[in-house]
């Protein structure tokens, strides 16, 4: 394990992290949309699917112990099937025969504590970045003085 | 030029931390992955018995091992990463790098020293 | 100040800085030196003592690196004491042999 393999691992945290928020955001944004692009329905609310990857897709020359460690990434994004709440406004413009409009599933206090854990994750690669900066410079001072 | 024990230690013991760098900042990438278990890094052990033994061919027959400890109880996506304790880790791990750095400078420093 | 310099390491410890064994063995208090003593003599100890404060210095830093010793001011310490004396050590070899050219340079 070289520390470039290590800046690669945590850059691909920083990637999924900052792919989850967008995610997070469209969520939000969308909480009251009643109809969605394709115009089957309400809007459903996404998540991003994180998967591990090994760390020789960064660095094949790892030997065999090192092999084990992981970086992430997204694999898709899910669309979340549960349906919303139906509320009754026979007014609205989409409202169906009975009366009543599918609201999308989104929840906004849900979306907003999954943003802040988002933000602290990212932050947390951030400070592996930094450490990882760190200790090049300490290996760079080795020669000097 | 033969090299000096101390040093070699030195520089296998940076090996090993980087090594566990590795791991930490997997675990902290993955801290949100399902199904995710954390890795650890250990050598310590292993490297306190080279540096009894004084033998070099120890030194470079040794390997660093890497496990899988859960930090907490899987949650209910199977991942158990506990942010704050890699973040603990990851710290004191960047700290002795850097001390071993520290100590490889000055040695090298005293072995020119006497070459002036 | 004494020649090697230990003299001053003497009287850090003396100031009630409490030191792990290994280093008040390798800092020592100095001793008196007896009554004849020659120069070899001396200069022989002084760097078997140089010799033994690099050897706790290395001992130090391996058993921090390998987890056996988690003082770090004790090991920045003992390393600082290595090379401060080995320094010091140094020059007078530098000066010795200066004088000795000088000395070789003068008309008989």
């Amino acid at each position: 394990m070289d520390l470039i393999t290590a800046l690669k691992i945590s850059a691909s945290g920083l990637s999924a992290q900052r792919t989850r928020i967008n995610v997070l955001s469209s969520n939000l944004a969308n909480a009251n949309s009643t109809r969605s692009a394709d115009g089957s329905g309400p809007y459903q609310r996404k998540d991003p699917i994180f998967r591990e990857i090994r760390a020789s897709e960064f660095d094949s020359t790892l030997d065999r112990e090192a092999k084990k460690l992981a970086g992430v990434k997204v694999d898709g994004i899910a669309t979340d099937q549960k349906p919303g709440m139906r509320v009754y406004d026979p007014t609205h413009p989409d409202a169906d025969q009975d009366g009543y409009v599918s609201m999308p599933n989104v929840n906004m206090v849900t979306e907003l504590t999954d943003i802040m854990a988002t933000s602290r994750a990212y932050e947390a690669n951030v400070s592996a970045m930094s450490a990882a900066k760190s200790m090049i410079n300490a290996v760079l001072q080795i020669g000097k003085g | 030029m033969k090299t000096d024990f101390t040093v070699d230690i030195l520089a296998r013991a940076m090996s090993m931390r980087l090594k566990r760098h590795g791991a930490i900042a997997g675990n902290i990438a993955n801290a949100e992955t399902p199904g995710y278990r954390p890795q650890q890094v250990a050598f310590e052990d292993q490297l306190q018995e080279v540096v009894k033994s004084g033998s070099t061919d120890r030194l470079h027959n040794m390997r660093a091992k890497v496990l899988t400890v859960d930090d907490v109880t899987p949650r209910q996506d199977g991942n158990s990463v506990d942010l704050d304790r890699q973040m603990a880790g990851l710290a004191e791990n960047s700290l002795m790098y850097n001390a071993a750095a520290e100590f490889m400078a000055r040695k090298m420093r005293m072995i020119k020293s006497v070459i002036s | 100040m004494k020649i090697g310099g230990y003299g001053i390491y003497g009287s850090i410890a003396q100031k009630g800085v409490r030191l792990s064994p290994d280093l008040e063995k390798a800092v020592g208090t100095t001793s008196a030196a007896p009554a004849s003593q020659d120069f070899g003599d001396l200069l022989t100890k002084k760097i078997e003592q140089v010799d033994e404060m690099q050897k706790t210095a290395d001992q130090a830093a391996v058993d921090f690196a390998s987890g056996k010793s988690r003082n770090l001011h004790e090991t920045v310490l003992a390393m600082e004491m290595a090379e401060t004396s080995l320094r010091m050590m140094v020059t007078v070899r530098n000066k010795a042999v200066e004088a000795y050219q000088e000395v070789m340079r003068m008309p008989i």
